[in-house]
């Protein structure tokens, strides 16, 4: 655990404004929230891949869309099967 | 919701993006603030939604990026606009029906009149008419108040009045008092209660006041029935004090009447040819066109005409009347009524009479009306004796009794 990460925890500050963290919401499986990434790797009605600050995010699923797209926050609907990072 | 308000009003456009690196465009789209939404993946290529200031600033992206950007479809009402520039009269139009609609919503175009049963509609609105309460008159022209005050004091049978302004109508709200003709003396006030009309009290129930005959007595007219001054006497069988009530009773009074109606035997009677006529009418204002069907006119006619004003609310008459007229020939000839003719004739008569008076409230007990035709005359006549509530209410002579109580004082000392 590095000293970030550490100050982190014990001042309890919120992870994803020192860290850089993405925020994912997710509703249900149809509805994702996702909020500080960096930008879009992929983008296909299966797949879509993010980038974040420390690792990439893949949602993979069926019919997949963006509802709206900006710079720090993006919604994402359709049919989830599955969230990975690497 | 707010959203789509706000995007229809600045514009946007739907886009087809294809080329070589649109996750790039995405990325540099959202760097440079452009939002993008509904953004749908077709196999080959992407669509997406936006706004017309970012549209503007895409081109450098889509050079960077090497993709090529095709709009599918306009939306919002900057295009709307565009689409309608050459259409010069469409906002001047739209901007005189409004300002036609403003006009005229500051005038009344309809009076209802709600609550009236003996008077008209017509006499009403002829009073208001005189008042200057007309159809087309400013809103701001109405006053309640003084509407209600002249109603009330033109027509005394009005006891209460309400006048609305609801959206373009005037509402007059009426209330009629019941018994319009006898005087009226204020529940508080005291009154006596006397004949009006000279008879046996055949019935009598007091709800207040002294009564001043017995069932069974006969009264003459004005004769007090129930008098508004009681007495109040201690147990020694000394008036103690006397007050005056509104005296309040149902009496009955019954009376005989005599009818009498009498109708010439011979008459003469018209007899219709069958020929008939039409001609029609349009009346403008003062100005009356009329249009005749050709032929001769008739000597002697029945004209029936049938009249429809033009109105555009209930109450609301154009000066345009549209009318018919049916001009029905006929011959006159002398006839004599049979007796049993004569005799029909005079009972319809007689039985109107009787139904108009028991309309009034009257009750019929005795008809002693005998019907007789001579060759020349049919005449019906005899007595009847009816059962009428025939009181009215009327100021008692308090005069006479601070006299007698001062007597009495007087004595007293």
């Amino acid at each position: 655990m590095g000293f970030r990460e550490r100050m982190t925890e014990r001042f309890r500050l919120p992870k994803d404004l020192v860290m850089g963290a993405a925020v994912l919401t997710v509703t249900g499986r149809s509805e994702a929230y996702i909020e500080n990434y960096r930008g879009i790797i992929e983008y296909t009605e299966e797949c879509i891949r993010l980038q974040t600050k420390t690792c990439q995010m893949t949602l993979c699923g069926e019919k997949l869309h963006i509802d709206y797209y900006t710079e720090d926050e993006m919604k994402i609907s359709g049919r989830i099967g599955e969230i990975r990072y690497c | 919701m707010l959203t789509r308000i706000l995007k229809f009003l600045k514009g946007y456009v739907r886009i087809r993006l294809s080329g070589y690196a649109p996750e790039r465009f995405f990325n540099l789209c959202g760097h440079h603030g452009i939002v993008l939404w509904d953004v749908r993946f077709t196999g080959t290529e992407y669509e997406m939604c936006v706004s017309v200031g970012g549209f503007r600033s895409l081109r450098p992206l889509v050079r960077k990026t090497r993709t090529k950007v095709v709009i599918l479809e306009r939306y919002g009402l900057p295009f709307l606009l565009h689409r309608y520039q050459k259409r010069k009269l469409f906002v001047p139009g739209a901007l005189c029906g409004a300002i036609l609609l403003w006009l005229l919503s500051l005038f009344i175009w309809n009076i209802h009149i709600e609550g009236n049963y003996h008077l008209s509609d017509d006499v009403i609105l002829s009073y208001l008419n005189d008042i200057e309460v007309v159809h087309g008159m400013r809103k701001s022209e109405v006053h309640g108040s003084e509407i209600e005050a002249d109603l009330r004091e033109y027509f005394p049978e009005i006891t209460w009045t309400s006048v609305e302004v609801k959206g373009t109508r005037l509402i007059v709200h009426v209330r009629e008092s019941e018994e319009g003709e006898t005087t009226k003396i204020a529940d508080e006030e005291p009154a006596d209660l006397v004949a009006s009309q000279s008879g046996t009290v055949v019935s009598m129930i007091v709800r207040s006041g002294t009564p001043a005959v017995r069932e069974g007595a006969s009264v003459g007219d004005g004769d007090i029935l129930v008098a508004s001054r009681v007495e109040i006497y201690n147990d020694d069988g000394e008036l103690a004090s006397v007050s005056f009530v509104h005296a309040d009773a149902d009496i009955t009074i019954r009376h005989q009447e005599y009818y009498e109606e009498s109708f010439s035997v011979q008459y003469e009677k018209k007899v219709y040819t069958g020929r008939r006529r039409l001609s029609f009418y349009v009346t403008l204002g003062r100005h009356r066109f009329t249009f005749a069907l050709p032929g001769a006119s008739f000597e002697q006619s029945d004209v029936i005409t049938a009249e429809v004003p033009l109105k555009l609310t209930e109450n609301f008459y154009l000066p345009i009347t549209i009318g018919k007229n049916t001009a029905q020939e006929y011959e006159i000839q002398d006839a004599v009524y049979t007796e049993e003719e004569a005799t029909a004739r005079a009972e319809e008569e007689l039985a109107l009479f009787f139904e108009k008076l028991s309309i009034k409230g009257l009750q019929i007990i005795e008809n002693n009306v005998k019907i007789d035709t001579d060759g020349e005359q049919c005449t019906a006549s005899g007595t009847y004796v009816i059962d009428e509530e025939a009181v009215q209410e009327s100021a008692p002579d308090m005069s006479l009794q601070t006299q007698d109580d001062s007597e009495e004082e007087g004595n007293g000392t």
